[in-house]
């Protein structure tokens, strides 16, 4: 079966160093999958502090494109391609936020993105979730 | 001054479980900056391999927004706030993007400050990495 393909446009405007608008529009990528996860993971309302959640990535090991959003209402803390109970922390992520590892038109010869641990910061007052789109694996 | 914004919108479009299309749009983020800068930043023919290059995101100590896309010709090593490249985060493969952080805020611990990537072989023809990088909100 021939790849399908996840389509990822981003667009920009902001103020340049004279206070003129800049716009950049539609930055475009097509990154081929044959597999994807896609799916939100509650944080519950209660959930302590410093609470470890980790990525599923379901049979994909080649991804391609990465797209996770920070809805838990507050920050977390983000550990990429840390298996061990390490938890070296790339950065943390603010509520709100977007985060794009990568988006690419083929997965890395080399080293993958094969794992994210996510921890939260504080204990989560109300219901929170974290959003992933994960694809890869193409052929 | 307070703070300028930049506006940052996503989209996605692919092919769900069952052939559907599915069009996402994920929302504009409207990340505030006083520190700003976008640029290339050249990595010349005849570049060795294992040369590292930190992205010159110059005064900014804490980034609200950091767009990063490779057009060297080569995958190149990436890794956030690391600069030893112990243990490597991930590669990017050429042609690829990423959004290391499009956030309403800046992060009140672990902010990106610092991004660096080291080419994986000798560079071969003239290519370059583009940045867009905003933060230090007030």
């Amino acid at each position: 079966m021939s790849n399908m393909l996840a389509q990822l446009k981003l667009s920009l405007v902001y103020e340049g160093p004279s206070g003129e608008t800049i716009v950049l529009k539609d930055l475009s990528v097509n990154s081929p999958y044959q597999a994807c996860v896609n799916g939100t993971i509650d944080v519950p309302n209660g959930t302590l502090n410093t609470a470890v959640v980790h990525l599923d990535f379901g049979s994909l090991s080649n991804v391609t494109m990465m797209v996770i959003q920070n809805r838990t209402g507050q920050e977390i803390v983000i550990s990429i391609n840390q298996e061990d109970e390490s938890f070296t922390v790339s950065h943390n992520l603010p509520d709100g936020a977007v985060w794009i590892p990568i988006a690419a038109s083929g997965a890395p010869v080399g080293t993958n993105v094969t794992s994210v641990q996510i921890k939260t910061t504080g204990t989560q007052v109300g219901a929170g979730l974290i959003s992933y789109r994960l694809f890869g694996d193409a052929t | 001054v307070s703070n300028l914004q930049a506006h940052f919108t996503s989209s996605l479009v692919y092919t769900g479980p069952s052939d559907e299309e599915i069009s996402v749009s994920l929302g504009t983020v409207v990340c505030p900056y006083q520190a700003s800068t976008c640029g290339h930043l050249d990595v010349p023919i005849g570049t060795p391999a294992n040369t590292v290059n930190d992205v010159p995101i110059l005064g900014t100590t804490a980034a609200t927004l950091l767009i990063f896309s490779n057009h060297t010709g080569q995958e190149i090593l990436m890794t956030i706030n690391g600069a030893d490249f112990t243990p490597p985060i991930y590669d990017l493969p050429d042609g690829a993007s990423c959004v290391l952080i499009a956030g309403p805020s800046v992060a009140a611990v672990n902010p990106i400050s610092q991004v660096s990537f080291k080419n994986l072989a000798d560079q071969l023809t003239a290519g370059h990495v583009s940045y867009y990088c905003f933060g230090d909100p007030v």
